[in-house]
């Protein structure tokens, strides 16, 4: 089988509108999560949260394609054409590009406005043309295949928070099988709105109260739930006989991933982190890397109370006290929580931390950290060593989905 | 409005739909194979008409529509026919 190289990324993030930007405020310590406005809050009786909105670079979706796509697909898009440019436009069959997209809420936006506007308002509006297009979930892939002309398949995956990552182990495959020559990865989300937030707020998920510094604080005493944010990443995977042949630079491969369920809950992890603990070990298998050559991991880390439990014990399970060690980052400190759209821009962050030799930092670690969750977190940037080989990105998600993807260095 | 100005609304209306923003679009453009507008454009373009015309369009009034020029033939014609029949209300009344 081939392996799987990444050629290129970009990304529209609460940090930054491409992935230059993000990365660069990500390690200079900035934060995305602003307060949600007092008027929306008065309006709607929300609780007092903070919320992470994206920034995108306007010109690369003109206004004409804009008016057709749903927010969580002119992110997406806009976050691939970025993403395929970085990796230098590659000259590739159509017939040989897939996509991948991952998205937890898709068109919820403008299902939400649609109904509004329709079903609700006293003064009936019609429902545009348009409106199915923009709220079908597959409409992200669909526009995105469209914009680059890839033939190949056009996949969506929906798994909420594990999507990303999910939707980058099945990336992988399409490479591994010969199924495709490149591969457009996306994650996206765009679902900030006062009833999503009344959602997530009735489920006791967001952090409520906290000042915007300390609102998403993974493995903090004091954390107390997420950052709803907003957002998209595209990797472009490329098989590494492809990628050599027209001398791309490749920044990373995928080498290994992991995707299970827990058959447990529809919103709390298994306890033990059992399902997490296989998606990890299952993508080191496939990889054939050992436990202790992992130098560096970015974690799930909400910042919930049970869901960082969960995952420590799942990292305590498989690298037993090596997972107090190894110099971990919880960057949704940062960026908020881009639910669909995370594990793109994680596994991101991942290859360029391989890539740069610098582990991100976890803003909030400045605070008391949970005596139970002692992770090696900090709140600078810091160097990883020259030795270091892999990585590992997690995502898990409402349903008991966990996927792990197994980074390795190409430099 | 006069037929300029509806030419120049409908003109308007189907630049805006049509994602190449370097094609000139004329009253003698033909929309599917000058200009590639998809069926979806065309819904579109004929919801905006009705919202600003207060007209009714129907499917066989799309699937007849060729060129630029046709849609504004018809819009006129529905404007006429409708002040006809206002007039002859009137007139009944």
């Amino acid at each position: 089988m081939t392996g799987v190289a990444i050629t290129g990324f970009g990304a529209c993030t609460p940090l930054g509108s491409s992935m230059g930007s993000s990365w660069a405020h990500l390690l200079a310590g900035a934060s995305g999560h602003r307060p949600l406005a007092a008027d929306v809050r008065a309006r709607f009786a929300l609780p007092e949260i903070s919320v992470a909105r994206a920034t995108h670079d306007e010109s690369r979706v003109t206004s004409r394609r804009a008016r057709r796509m749903d927010r969580a697909t002119l992110l997406g898009v806009a976050s691939a054409r970025e993403a395929w440019e970085h990796a230098g436009a590659p000259e590739v069959p159509g017939e040989r590009i897939a996509v991948v997209v991952g998205s937890g809420l898709g068109g919820l936006t403008t299902t939400l406005e649609t109904v509004e506007s329709f079903y609700f308002a006293e003064q009936r509006h019609r429902v545009h043309p348009t409106a199915i297009p923009m709220i079908m979930p597959n409409a992200t892939a669909a526009a995105i295949a469209i914009d680059r002309s890839a033939r190949g398949p056009a996949t969506t995956v929906a798994s909420a928070c594990a999507s990303g990552t999910e939707a980058l182990s099945a990336a992988f495959d399409l490479v591994r099988l010969d199924r495709a020559d490149a591969v457009i990865v996306c994650g996206t989300e765009a679902g900030i709105h006062p009833t999503s937030i009344a959602g997530f707020a009735a489920m006791n998920a967001l952090s409520v109260g906290a000042s915007p510094g300390r609102a998403s604080a993974p493995f903090a005493l004091d954390r107390s739930g997420l950052v709803l944010g907003e957002g998209a990443a595209t990797l472009i995977l490329e098989s590494e006989t492809h990628a050599r042949a027209r001398d791309a630079t490749v920044y990373g491969r995928v080498l290994g991933a992991g995707v299970t369920g827990d058959a447990h809950s529809v919103v709390a992890p298994a306890p033990g982190g059992e399902g997490a603990l296989r998606a990890m070990a299952d993508a080191l298998t496939v990889s054939g890397v050992e436990p202790a050559d992992i130098a560096h991991i970015n974690a799930h880390a909400t910042g919930t109370t049970l869901g960082d439990l969960s995952e420590y014990r799942a990292l305590r399970g498989l690298f037993d006290a090596e997972a107090d060690a190894i110099p971990l980052s919880a960057t949704k400190a940062s960026t908020g929580h881009l639910l669909g759209a995370t594990g793109v821009l994680e596994a991101a962050f991942v290859v360029l931390a391989l890539w740069t030799r610098t582990v991100p930092p976890t803003i909030t670690a400045t605070g008391v950290q949970d005596p139970d969750l002692p992770v090696n977190i900090a709140p600078q940037p810091r160097p990883l060593a020259d030795h270091s080989r892999y990585a590992l990105t997690n995502s898990f998600g409402f349903g008991g989905h966990n996927a792990s993807v197994l980074i390795g260095a190409s430099r | 409005m006069s037929t300029e100005n509806v030419s120049d609304f409908v003109i308007g209306l189907v630049e805006r739909e049509m994602e190449d923003e370097s094609r000139v679009v004329t009253l003698d453009s033909r929309l599917r194979d000058d200009l590639e507008v998809d069926s979806l454009s065309m819904a579109v373009i004929a919801v905006d008409m009705e919202d600003r015309f207060g007209i009714r369009l129907d499917l066989a009034d799309l699937i007849r529509i060729e060129t630029v020029r046709d849609v504004v033939s018809i819009v006129e014609a529905r404007r006429a026919g409708r002040s006809e029949h206002v007039s002859a209300t009137d007139d009944a009344g």
